[in-house]
């Protein structure tokens, strides 16, 4: 198996209003596998997204280096599409032309553009909402929405920030499943930043556990269960709690307690 | 639409209560110099080609202040507009303009008649086409450099300042999602910044459109003018007929009002998807 990213001795500061320096990431060591599912697991402000956007090119490290099969990333680049914590669809265009936004950009012919968007509304389960606007949308179908748009432009790593954090419980189970299927009908390789234990569990093949301030790895778990896992399976349960111990043991100085989903 | 027709009456129950006050009110007082009857006013409105105090009629002074705010505004857009696009999407032009701008916006557009007069003197439309007389000539003249000059200093500031806020204001995700996506500079530009500063833009063409109203005054107050709204308002008040000064003032309300309206509808129909914008 290929790595398709290697992060080593990463660290990123910011510089912060009044002109101090803050570690933002410190001594980052990670490597992605091809058709790795791997979850990026912390609390609140541990550098989670500053991570993710320095995968995506959108972000200079400080020092270190971000290697993508074999070459350092230099910026943003189609092979590495990124769902975003926020709200990012395009208010102004449909959710079909949404999602055909980077096929737009590689200059494809609007035909086929409007073959392959319809192709990945579909994939989503949005086929009646084409040409709705994204305000149309319940926060769950946007969601989806952006999921499509990264997909189309048929990236090889995906990166995703949350992208279930605003959803209620059981559209957040549900997306998960779709996007497992995804996953595996179409053998991508994707590092996902979630604050969900449950949701890490459920997901992944590997959950890497950062603490914050400065934003470090401090333990990376093997998920060894086969997929589709059930919640209620024990072994599911026994995890979940090693987590959260090692997570509450973290993050005890800070004051901050886990909770489980 | 039954909607749209509920708060088309409701602006305008104000409006008309400030009518009946000033009707009760003007018989009560029953001094014109102080508040004219309504009616010495409104027979202006119905009368609107009839010849005025030797101005022309009502309709040909509307006529010409229209054309002048039009010109004025027309030319500080079609340089503020890209100069405010550009200063709000990179930050080295920001820095270039944003100085001088701080400066001059403060300075109201009657401060400069002095020096306006004085550069421009009597240029006017008829100058520029090269005619010195004729039926033509004097439509021309009509249409000063230094009035449209002031007028243009009165749309320019709102403009540009806001063009540069509407830029400014697309939420970085939108750029972050397009370069992920693999949007070059130019896709960056007219396919994220300018649709997502639309709503804003058009915003600022209108407070653009009313403040070059408002400086439509300042300008026709300018020596050699002799014809136009503001104008009539001036020389009215000379001649103390009261009534025709609150005549140039309705106008003046109305089409700023009209033409207000006119942008705001467009904004509303075409960028209905702001609002749901969080
Ligand atoms: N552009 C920036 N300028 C200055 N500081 C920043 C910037 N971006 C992030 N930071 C800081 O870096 C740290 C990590 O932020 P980051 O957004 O990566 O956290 P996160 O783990 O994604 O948190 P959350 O779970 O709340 O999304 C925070 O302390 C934050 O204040
Ligand atoms: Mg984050």
């Amino acid at each position: 198996m290929g790595q398709v990213l290697a992060v080593r001795n990463l660290n990123k500061a910011f510089l912060s209003e009044k002109g101090t320096s803050v570690d933002a990431l410190q001594d980052i060591d990670l490597v992605v596998d091809e058709n790795e599912f791997v979850c990026l697991l912390g609390p609140s402000g541990c550098g989670k997204s500053t991570l993710l956007r320095i995968v995506a090119g959108l972000e200079h490290p400080s020092s270190g280096s971000v290697v993508y099969r074999g070459e350092a990333i230099e910026g943003p680049g189609r092979e590495r599409g990124m769902v975003f914590q926020e709200y990012s669809l395009f208010p102004w265009r449909t959710i079909l032309d949404n999602i055909g936004l980077g096929l737009e950009f590689s200059g494809i012919s609007a035909e086929k553009r409007r073959r392959r968007s319809e192709e990945y509304l579909a994939l989503v389960g949005l086929e009646r909402f084409g040409s709705a606007y994204p305000h149309e949308l319940s926060g769950g179908m946007r969601q989806r929405a952006a999921i499509a748009r990264a997909l189309a432009n048929n990236p090889d790593l995906l990166l995703m920030d949350e992208p279930f954090g605003a959803l209620d419980a059981y559209t957040r189970i549900l997306l998960q499943q779709e996007l497992l299927r995804i996953w595996q009908e179409r053998r991508k390789t994707i590092l996902f930043v979630t604050h969900g234990v449950d949701e890490a569990v459920f997901l992944a093949d590997r959950i890497v556990l950062m603490s914050s301030s400065p934003g470090r790895i401090c333990r990376t778990f093997s998920v060894d269960m086969d997929r589709p896992r059930k919640r209620k399976d024990p072994r599911f349960g026994q995890l979940t709690d090693t987590i959260l111990e090692e997570l509450n043991a973290e993050t005890l100085a800070g004051g901050e307690s886990f909770s489980p989903v | 639409m039954g909607r749209f027709f509920l708060k088309g009456a409701m602006s305008l129950i104000l409006p008309l209560c400030l009518l009946l006050a000033w009707m009760h009110l003007a018989g009560a007082i029953d001094n014109p110099m102080v508040l004219p009857p309504l009616r010495d006013v409104f027979s202006q409105f119905l009368h609107p080609g009839k010849s005025v105090i030797g101005l022309g009629s009502l309709f040909q002074n509307v006529a010409v202040s229209l054309v002048r705010v039009t010109a004025g505004y027309f030319v500080a857009v079609l340089i503020a507009l890209p100069l405010g696009i550009l200063m709000g999407a990179s930050s080295r032009a920001h820095g270039l303009f944003q100085g001088l701008i701080g400066l001059l916006r403060p300075v109201p557009p009657i401060a400069w008649v002095p020096l306006v007069l004085s550069w421009f003197g009597m240029t006017s439309f008829a100058t520029l086409v090269g005619l010195r007389s004729g039926p033509h000539y004097v439509y021309l003249s009509n249409f000063k450099m230094s009035m449209l000059f002031i007028i243009f200093l009165g749309a320019f500031f709102p403009v540009v300042t806001s063009a540069v806020h509407a830029v400014q204001s697309v939420p970085r995700t939108y750029v972050d999602s397009a370069r992920v996506l693999g949007a070059r500079r130019r896709d960056l530009f007219w396919k994220v910044l300018l649709p997502g500063a639309a709503p804003t833009l058009v915003n600022g063409l209108r407070i653009g459109m009313g403040s070059a109203w408002t400086s439509l005054v300042s300008a026709e107050m300018l020596p050699g003018s002799i014809s136009g709204v503001g104008y009539l308002i001036t020389h009215a008040y000379e001649l103390a007929r009261i009534d025709l000064v609150m005549t140039g003032m309705m106008s003046i309300g109305v089409i700023g009002a009209f033409l207000d309206m006119v942008f705001r509808l467009f904004g509303e129909e075409r960028f209905a998807w702001q609002h749901q914008v969080k």
